[in-house]
């Protein structure tokens, strides 16, 4: 050691750097006269003063955990009393905005006129990214909570932090939303947009040139098929939503029934004034001498559809009714 | 001694060095002064976990802390408080209590 600095300086020195500097003075002029008697029991002992110093320093342990002993600092990065709201909050919003990302990102590609082959990657790339950034930020806002609040106020106080209560307790027996009913749904959804881009961007009729006949009409992504992703994303959220409750709300078969209604009305708006459906993709397909007048195949279409959205409005407040029942 | 052993005895104890460390405290004592102390009257305590604690207590005003410049070399120390002395006697009501019960559990 050419050094001027004694081991104990460099271990002071390393163990109250993080103090604050109105307590530093009197902690660094205390833990100097306690090591300096502890070095000097150990000399008394027997010891050369080197092999005592050193001695009493390893008994100190690692500076970095005396310091938050000092500073009654946790030395874990969360703790048990943030520890399940943390996981609750973190689980809900990764369902939620997950898929609603994933749709957001495929649609903003396409408007961008990116090839389907393209869109794949780049929505795994944005969903990663999302979820990334999710959690990190999410995290940072709760080890800050522990690191601030969390020591006066512990569990059940801090603010805006939801405490446990039995209200929160999933209902067994009466649960009528189960977890693969979201999840069929929620992929079942995400199908359903990339058949709405693959019939566009690659579909399996072509016309003469070798290049897709969609079947939807392509003046529909102008304005339609945008505004149908925004109401899928919604429907996912709804389904989250539904899900959390564990069955259905009126609120949630309101808002479901609503979603359904404007969805399906624009669609059979659009079909029975033949601007939903090209043509020409059944032409291509050779249907179109089998079936005469489009118009009759549209409203009988429209009828059918009408039908099945009814009945499954019907069917969500019948749901709904008899969770009320049993809950009341 | 096997990790599980040692885990528990170390929650049993930990309790019992706030209680000593305020008894001792009636007569004042500095950090190292008071280490030895504990260790002979058989609380075996390190010097980590020892010097945060007195700084703790003081801020919870169970102790209160003086610095002594008369001796070549400037020592903090620590003196029960009021209130410290107070907590010590609920402490040390809830270890007879605790004590008796678990002599019952032994009939």
């Amino acid at each position: 050691m050419t050094d001027t600095n004694t081991l104990t300086d460099r271990y002071v020195a390393a163990a109250l750097h993080s103090v604050p500097t109105a307590e530093r003075d009197d902690l660094e002029r205390e833990l100097r006269a306690s090591i300096a008697d502890a070095v000097d029991g150990r000399v008394e002992a027997g010891e050369t003063p080197p092999a005592a110093e050193r001695a009493t320093l390893e008994d100190l342990g690692d500076p970095a955990h005396l310091a938050a002993r000092y500073l009654d600092r946790p030395t874990f990065l969360l703790g048990p009393a943030y520890y399940f709201t943390w996981l609750r909050l973190l689980k809900t919003l990764l369902l939620i905005v997950l898929p609603i990302g994933a749709i957001a990102a495929v649609a903003v590609d396409l408007l961008d006129g990116m090839p389907p082959q393209r869109i794949v990657g780049t929505v795994v790339t944005s969903v990663l990214a999302i979820g990334v950034h999710l959690t990190f930020w999410t995290t940072l806002v709760f080890v800050v909570l522990e690191r601030s609040g969390a020591k006066n106020a512990r569990p059940a106080g801090a603010k805006g932090v939801p405490s446990w209560s039995l209200d929160m307790l999933p209902d067994v027996a009466r649960r009528t939303t189960g977890v693969a009913e979201l999840v069929v749904m929620i992929v079942g959804t995400v199908l359903f947009a990339f058949v709405v881009i693959w019939q566009q961007q690659v579909g399996f009729v072509r016309d003469d040139a070798g290049d897709p006949v969609p079947f939807l009409r392509p003046e529909l992504w102008g304005f339609w098929i945008p505004a149908l992703f925004v109401l899928l994303a919604v429907s996912v959220a709804l389904a989250v939503a539904r899900y959390r409750a564990g069955r259905p709300t009126g609120t949630l078969v309101l808002a479901g029934a609503a979603l359904n209604v404007v969805g399906w009305t624009a669609a059979l708006v659009l079909l029975l004034r033949g601007e939903l459906v090209d043509t020409r993709f059944f032409d291509r397909l050779d249907v179109t001498a089998a079936t005469g007048d489009w118009n009759v195949v549209y409203q009988v279409t429209a009828v059918i559809i009408a039908a099945t959205v009814l009945w499954s409005i019907v069917d969500d407040v019948v749901k709904w009714r008899r969770a009320a029942r049993d809950a009341g | 001694m096997d990790e599980v052993t040692a885990g528990h005895l170390q929650e049993l104890r930990r309790g019992t060095v706030v209680l000593a460390c305020l008894v001792l405290l009636e007569t004042p004592g500095y950090g190292y002064g008071l280490l030895e102390r504990l260790n002979e009257a058989g609380f075996a305590v390190d010097a980590n976990t020892l010097y945060p604690l007195l700084r703790r207590l003081e801020k919870q005003g169970l102790l209160t802390s003086l610095w002594n410049t008369d001796e070549p070399r400037p020592r903090k120390y620590y003196r029960v408080s009021d209130d410290g002395r107070r907590v010590a006697e609920t402490l040390r009501a809830d270890w007879d209590a605790l004590r008796a019960s678990i002599d019952a559990l032994q009939v």
